[in-house]
């Protein structure tokens, strides 16, 4: 289990996160919505150590993991992907998902290698091994940059906003691609974004983060039955009470 | 399969430059250019490890290779020895490479400049009258009583060969390919399981100490030398220029660099002193315009070879 306990971080006047309380299953998907800078993206940075909260604690099954450098964290099995998508631009393809394995505490040769192919394949992009990850289109960039964090065996994967500028039938896929991830890595993975169709085609629970804190927790529907939530999104006049 | 090829071409490259470095001086009797040649592609190589695997750019490189010869006329006024000096010349400058390692959380210019002024501390530390009794300050050092130039030259083709075969290492291990991620982009690197800090420091140590061996060689040929001759910030721009000539990252990039552009240096040199830094100038100028990066690129475009 992961939890975070009363998590502040503040940028000069601004409070990005304000006392997050929230915790996340060993197995299964959940995902993260809220509006632009409500602070998904922050929760994310300071969980894998890019960001040193101001005050709070994290902890990983019991183990406080607060001031761990983010290369023992993500030996611990937390691994992330980024919103702009951020592979190595000089390594190949297979490179990108090699590092991904090779620097997360697994020394058995054998074991990096079959994970480095199962993930490309799995992601379906084994045609493309051996290009360099800086001559590839923006699709295959989210595919290295998540097939990095796949291929480090994570416990708990934080996918950033993946769906943004896809159409409808590609929201579709990635949504399956998404749950066939989880059910065949058996991990905990956690979707941030603000995509209300791709969150719609998870099927699972919904945060909803509002300035600095989660607001809310529940199913899809019952978080767009939500007043509240329908103010913070659409605004007052749209909300039936 | 790839591998096979890497290591043919690195087997073949260190023959190469045996049978250049024995067969060379009977074609061309000009000992001191093939010594002053071997100097300083052991100093582009080891310049390499720290700008072609990482990305810093020490402009103050100088002092690696200055702190080694003085480390070596140091243990020989001393009489430590020919063998414990030559160590002291690594050894200072591995220490040095330790005094300036906080600097490494400088990134770009800020880096290359903090490290040029570094450079110039080193310079007047050394060069300074009231530490004569250690460095012999602005009157030099003499290392005349160990001077042989045969066993300068064949330790010095050794000393290359190793850092050849260290170069190698970096290029095809997984160490390597770490730091090729963290030049790539350090923050990814960093939440991937790499320390970041840690690589970094061993890249620019091992650079430190084999910078400090060239200096060693350098100071053993002269056998007498001033501040001066050796604290020169001509040999940061050598390491710079024929490094990034040949292709920064590489194994043979640093090699082909420095034999190309240090011949042509040495010939300018030996035929038209009078324009000899300016013919020098013109082509550095010439090269960062139109052949930034270096032969490396021109290979892998009209030849189809990655250069290993």
């Amino acid at each position: 289990m992961l939890v975070t306990k009363g998590i502040w971080k503040n940028f000069g006047k601004l409070s990005a996160l304000k006392d997050v309380n929230i915790e996340f299953k060993e197995k299964g998907i959940i995902a993260i919505i809220g509006p632009n800078g409500a602070g998904k993206t922050t929760l994310v940075n300071v969980i894998t150590g890019a960001l040193r909260e101001d005050s709070g604690k994290i902890n990983l099954d019991g183990k406080e993991i607060n001031r761990l450098p983010p290369h023992a964290r993500i030996r611990m099995g937390i691994s992330r992907t980024f919103q702009i998508p951020r592979p190595f631009s000089n390594l190949t393809v297979l490179e990108n998902i090699r590092i991904g394995s090779l620097f997360s505490g697994n020394s058995n040769k054998r074991e990096i290698e079959e994970d480095t192919e199962r993930i490309m394949k799995l992601l379906g992009i084994k045609s493309i091994e051996g290009k360099q990850a800086g001559k590839l289109n923006t699709e295959e960039r989210r595919l290295v940059d998540l097939g990095r964090a796949l291929a480090s065996r994570p416990k708990y994967i934080f996918i950033d906003e993946m769906g943004a500028g896809l159409a409808e039938g590609e929201v579709i896929s990635l949504s399956k691609l998404i749950k066939k991830i989880q059910i065949e890595e058996e991990m905990s993975l956690i979707y941030v974004g603000h995509v209300m169709k791709l969150v719609k085609e998870l099927e699972s629970p919904v945060a909803v983060f509002s300035e600095g804190s989660p607001i809310f927790q529940g199913s899809f529907e019952e978080v767009i039955s939500n007043d509240e939530i329908i103010k913070l999104y659409l605004g007052d006049r749209y909300a039936k009470n | 399969m790839k591998f096979n090829r890497n290591l043919k071409s690195f087997l073949i490259l260190l023959a190469v430059l045996i049978v250049f470095y024995a067969a060379g001086p009977q074609f061309y009797s000009n000992g001191a250019f093939f010594e002053t040649l071997a100097v300083f592609m052991i100093l582009s190589l080891s310049f390499n490890l720290i700008y072609g695997f990482t990305g810093y750019l020490p402009f103050g490189y100088a002092a690696f290779f200055a702190i080694g010869a003085y480390g070596f006329g140091i243990g020989i006024i001393r009489n430590f020895g020919l063998v414990q000096s030559i160590l002291m010349g690594g050894l200072f400058s591995l220490a040095l490479g330790l005094i300036f390692s906080p600097m490494l959380k400088l990134r770009g210019a800020y880096f290359a400049i903090a490290n040029l002024a570094a450079f110039e501390g080193v310079y007047y530390i050394i060069s300074n009258q009231s530490l004569a009794s250690i460095t012999r300050g602005p009157y030099g050092i003499s290392t005349s009583s160990v001077y042989n130039f045969q066993q300068t030259y064949w330790v010095s083709i050794g000393v290359l060969i190793f850092v050849v075969i260290l170069t190698y290492l970096f290029r095809i291990s997984n160490f390597g390919l770490a730091l090729k991620a963290i030049r790539d982009d350090p923050l990814v690197a960093s939440l991937s399981g790499i320390n970041v800090g840690l690589y970094r420091s061993i890249a620019w140590l091992t650079s430190a100490l084999f910078a400090g061996f060239s200096g060693a060689m350098f100071g053993w040929f002269l056998s007498f030398f001033y501040p001066e001759s050796v604290f020169s910030i001509n040999y940061s721009l050598f390491a710079i220029v024929f490094t990034i000539f040949g292709g920064a990252g590489t194994l043979i990039g640093p090699i082909l660099g420095t034999g190309f552009l240090y011949t042509i240096y040495y010939s300018v040199g030996l035929f038209y002193p009078l324009y000899f830094t300016l013919i020098f100038g013109v082509l550095v100028i010439l090269l960062i315009l139109f052949l930034p990066e270096g032969l490396k690129k021109i290979i892998s475009k009209y030849l189809k070879w990655e250069m290993l």
